[in-house]
């Protein structure tokens, strides 16, 4: 396997309705960012990588027939990828892939989402079984309060615990300028009082839905340092699969979350992810998950992801900061989500990171979850090259 | 969404979902100007020279964004035809109409939309004619542009 590192990252910002641009313009200014920031032109770019999910959330049927002259697909190799929520990162996987193999030196990856185009938690209902699964189709937070509620029961997290992710989220936000939610007075008080949704998820421990985009460069390893004094090499990813109905589906200890960290962190080369990480990047949707996540991806004990939260160690200045950008509590435009935290796990490593850099970053690993909260992904992130 | 049950094997169903799609600057101003002012418009690329009709707001061939606003037609000349005998519930023409591939005068690319007028009589080649609708009844939509006649 050759060396691959992200040389470039765009990210558009992100809003409740970007009425000023067309997705295929929304998609463009975070190619258009990306390039920049890797100082390359379209021309220079071997392939392209393309994401974005479920046609029904935007009723754009087969988007990237409509986007490919936009991101640049035109007359170069150039595919689709899409897994529902881990689209993003499993479009930053495909890339990768494109490098790692050998067959292409500079690879866009892309992925993007106008989620105020459609009704979104309508069009996630869509993607239950039509069979069996329709009639409790009550868009994501029902589902994954079913998660959560089984996680609070066997661990002993409690709404508290939610809350103060949800507020430790939001404020890592205000050093984003990306980020979509701006709430610089939320306090974990407001957050318990908030409209309940689905028990125990209140409005505030649930994500917004966002317009946006973004893009990523990957390059294999001479390009790459000819093209940015301090590439972030990807070490490791994964992306992996369980069922929706396997009797063995244990929410709160996804197998399949635990079978990416395992093949991601063994390429790597880690073997204390608790120690060895210094940041990550999970795709907190809801704020109970990023609990669950820290346990699957090793940086907790199983069980135990809560006392992460109660100690402040995932804090931006904690021992293990997680989410430093705000994550998806603060911006999720599905599509580019994923990759969004692929993107600011770059960023980290690259020393790029601005007012949410974590200091010193060396070592940070980006997470995804899509689907029935079956797929899930994993990327491990360097500023060293493997 | 739901069904009702017509057997063991089968269930039928439906989905129905609202959506607003926004048309972008290109797409856009193209819809205005046929509404607003019965024209049909394109937008040139600043590298190749191209005028791409219906307007885009990069040129897929160059990479780059489009600038400058041509109008193309009313008239133009038929690339590609075919007759439409079978058309689909949603058709808005009766059938049979044309579906036609057109390049516009002043136009680089082609536009698809139908002869509605005519629609025997079309052959490659032949010369079109955009027929609006009625001033007063637009909608903004892409059929204010109601198809074509054949000259
Ligand atoms: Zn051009």
């Amino acid at each position: 396997m050759r060396q691959v590192a992200v040389v470039g990252v765009g990210q558009t910002r992100c809003r409740l309705r970007r009425e000023d641009v067309s997705f295929p313009g929304l998609v463009r200014e975070a190619v258009t960012a990306a390039l920049d920031d890797a100082g390359i032109r379209l021309a220079d770019v071997d392939a392209v990588v393309f994401g974005s999910s479920p046609e029904y959330f935007e009723g754009v049927n087969h988007p990237e027939k409509w986007a490919s002259g936009a991101f640049g697909g035109y007359l170069k190799p150039h595919m689709r990828i899409h897994t529902g929520g881990t689209v993003g990162a499993s479009t930053g996987i495909a890339a990768f892939y494109h490098v790692a193999s050998g067959m292409y030196d500079l690879v866009l990856a892309v992925a993007g989402d106008k989620l105020s185009e459609g009704s979104v938690q309508a069009g996630l209902s869509t993607v239950y079984d039509p069979i069996l699964g329709r009639p409790f189709a009550c868009g994501a937070p029902s589902a994954v309060a079913l998660q959560c509620r089984i996680y609070m029961e066997r661990s002993g997290c409690t709404s508290l615990h939610g809350a103060r992710v949800a507020v430790k989220n939001r404020l890592h936000a205000l050093n984003n300028p990306y980020a979509q939610l701006r709430l610089p007075d939320i306090t974990v008080e407001q957050v318990l009082s908030s409209p309940v949704i689905a028990s125990p998820l209140r409005l505030l421990d649930c994500c917004p839905a966002s317009d946006g985009a973004c893009a990523m460069v990957l390059a294999c390893g001479d390009r790459a340092r000819r093209l940015c004094p301090r590439p972030a090499w990807v070490r490791g990813a994964s992306a992996v699969a369980e069922g929706v109905h396997y009797a063995r589906r244990e929410w709160d200890r996804p197998l399949a979350l635990h079978e990416a960290a395992r093949r991601a962190y063994a390429q790597a080369g880690v073997s204390d992810p608790r120690r060895q990480v210094d940041v990550a990047e999970v795709y907190d949707a809801f704020s109970y998950q990023e609990m669950i996540w820290y346990e699957g991806l090793g940086l907790a004990e199983e069980g135990r992801g809560w006392r992460l939260i109660e100690d402040g160690v995932t804090t931006l200045g904690g021992e293990l900061p997680v989410n430093p950008s705000g994550g998806v509590l603060s911006t999720n435009t599905i599509g580019a989500t994923a990759m969004m935290r692929q993107a600011e796990a770059a960023l980290q490593v690259m020393g790029r990171a601005q007012a949410r850099q974590v200091d010193g970053a060396r070592l940070a690993v980006a997470h995804g979850w899509g689907g029935a909260i079956q797929f899930h992904t994993v990327m491990v992130l360097s500023s060293e090259a493997p | 969404m739901g069904g009702e049950p017509v057997g063991p094997a089968v269930l039928e169903g439906e989905i129905h979902l609202a959506y607003r799609w926004t048309t972008g600057p290109a797409t856009g101003a193209f819809l205005t100007a046929l509404r607003d002012r019965g024209v049909i418009l394109g937008l040139r690329c600043p590298s190749c020279r191209r005028v791409l009709c219906p307007p885009l707001e990069v040129c897929p061939r160059c990479g780059t964004e489009t600038a400058g606003e041509v109008e193309c037609g009313p008239g133009g000349r038929v690339t590609a035809w075919t007759l439409v005998e079978a058309p689909t519930p949603w058709t808005p023409w009766e059938a049979p109409y044309a579906l036609i591939s057109v390049r516009l005068d002043g136009a680089s690319t082609d536009l698809v939309h139908a002869v509605t007028e005519g629609a025997r009589r079309v052959r490659t080649g032949a010369r079109v004619k955009a027929v609006f609708r009625t001033v007063g009844r637009r909608v903004g939509d892409i059929l204010d542009l109601e198809g074509f006649a054949v000259e």
